[in-house]
């Protein structure tokens, strides 16, 4: 969680009509909060979270909290009201204000994440490369236009050369967290046929209890371990209708000090393939 | 005393789970809590203790020792577990809630959780 967090107050005093939440997850437990109260709120481009969840003040319930999870198929609009001072939970909170929690919007990533995962065939000593999920929402002060949309950029990771440790294999974790569409391109180095296999996997948080290894996934193999020449490029599509989805792509690249470095892009986008079965 | 006092700017990651958390106790009934509700419940939970243990870890800590210990000892006593640190006691905390869930005990325990912490 990056701290300070983002400042919806300066946003508002700057003169912006709305507050931009974008942020890299430190931790799966990284939640932010805003005093404002927002007339919509909508996924930002840069967002690789796909579900996000979002706590507002509501006097109608018992706890006069209420939430919802935002999705990049569509924003909500309505006022989402903030309270600064009238507490959540004042069952909880009787006439303290140090036990108070003041009604203020809460934002959270509602996919799930887990750091600590290593791929369950990877080697103690392999190089596990997790990129953090990016978080990133508005939150309009003011009514949008109606033509407001709540999507995510179609979006490119490119690894010239795949970072490694000399000799041992590398595990590239990329988000890619409700993604319709996506395409690992890889191609080996001149003279030096490289290894790579792709796996789709789901963090499986319910596998932390005993008996399993911390940092399990569901983990689905995409494309098999398979050398591939510096000539022609290797192209892995995944589909949501074919291969299902998955919270991340993970590539496994050979770490062989006589091997080369493959050169890697990782494309995705939230519209599906336009031919099915592609 | 709460744990994590409102008047603390670096409390409120944790104090604001707290808050999710209390409001999802409040709603679920003594006994025969849904699936539903269990799931939500160790998501939070999960995400409380790993938010405690990251603000705890990083430097300048976010959250003190004192505070990750206090955290540490409530989970321990209210939902029966011997977790030894935080990472521990989020590697089990699936299986914990879901014991007290299949023991029709979930809303005590997360009761007994958030008393312990003052909230």
């Amino acid at each position: 969680m990056s701290y300070p967090q983002p400042d919806a107050d300066l946003s508002l005093l700057k003169g912006l009509s709305f507050f931009r939440l974008n942020t890299q997850l430190t931790s799966p437990g990284d939640i932010y909060e805003s005093p404002q109260s927002a007339r919509a709120f909508a996924v930002g481009p840069d967002s690789d979270i796909s579900k996000i969840g979002v706590v507002y003040y509501d006097p109608t319930q018992t706890t006069q909290m209420n939430k919802f999870r935002l999705g990049p198929e569509r924003a909500m609009s309505s006022l989402f009201s903030a309270q600064n001072v009238e507490p959540y939970m004042p069952v909880y909170n009787p006439a303290n204000p140090e036990n108070s929690h003041p009604g203020k919007i809460l934002i959270y990533s509602d996919d799930a994440y887990d750091p600590t995962y290593r791929p369950q065939f990877s080697d103690p000593a392999d190089t596990v490369i997790i990129t953090p999920p990016r978080l990133d929402v508005f939150s309009f002060f003011a009514p949008p236009a109606p033509s407001v949309q709540s999507s995510r950029v179609d979006k490119v990771f490119d690894f010239p050369t795949v970072p490694r440790v000399n000799g041992t294999n590398t595990w590239l974790v990329i988000p890619f967290y409700g993604r319709k569409w996506g395409q690992v391109t890889a191609i080996g180095e001149t003279g030096d046929p490289t290894t790579i296999a792709v796996l789709g996997i789901s963090y499986m948080l319910s596998a932390l209890g005993p008996g399993f290894a911390t940092g399990r996934a569901f983990e689905t193999e995409l494309f098999p371990a398979t050398s591939i020449d510096e000539v022609n490029a290797t192209n892995v599509i995944v589909t949501a209708g074919n291969q299902g989805c998955f919270d991340a792509l993970v590539i496994y690249v050979e770490g062989d000090t006589e091997v080369g470095i493959p050169r890697l892009r990782v494309t995705m986008s939230d519209t599906p393939a336009a031919t099915p079965g592609t | 005393m709460p744990i994590f006092p409102q008047s603390n700017l670096a409390s409120h990651p944790c104090s604001n789970w707290l808050a999710i958390i209390a409001a999802l106790t409040e709603d679920m009934p003594a006994t025969d809590v849904s699936l539903e509700q269990l799931n939500e419940c160790i998501f939070d939970v999960f995400r409380l203790l790993w938010i405690t243990q990251a603000l705890n870890a990083q430097s300048p800590q976010q959250v003190t020792n004192v505070q990750a210990a206090a955290v540490l000892a409530a989970w321990n006593t209210a939902y029966t577990a011997t977790a030894v640190n935080l990472l521990t006691a989020i590697g089990q905390c699936a299986s914990k809630l879901t014991t007290k869930w299949q023991s029709d005990s979930l809303k005590s325990a997360n009761t007994d959780f958030l008393g312990i912490l003052a909230l």
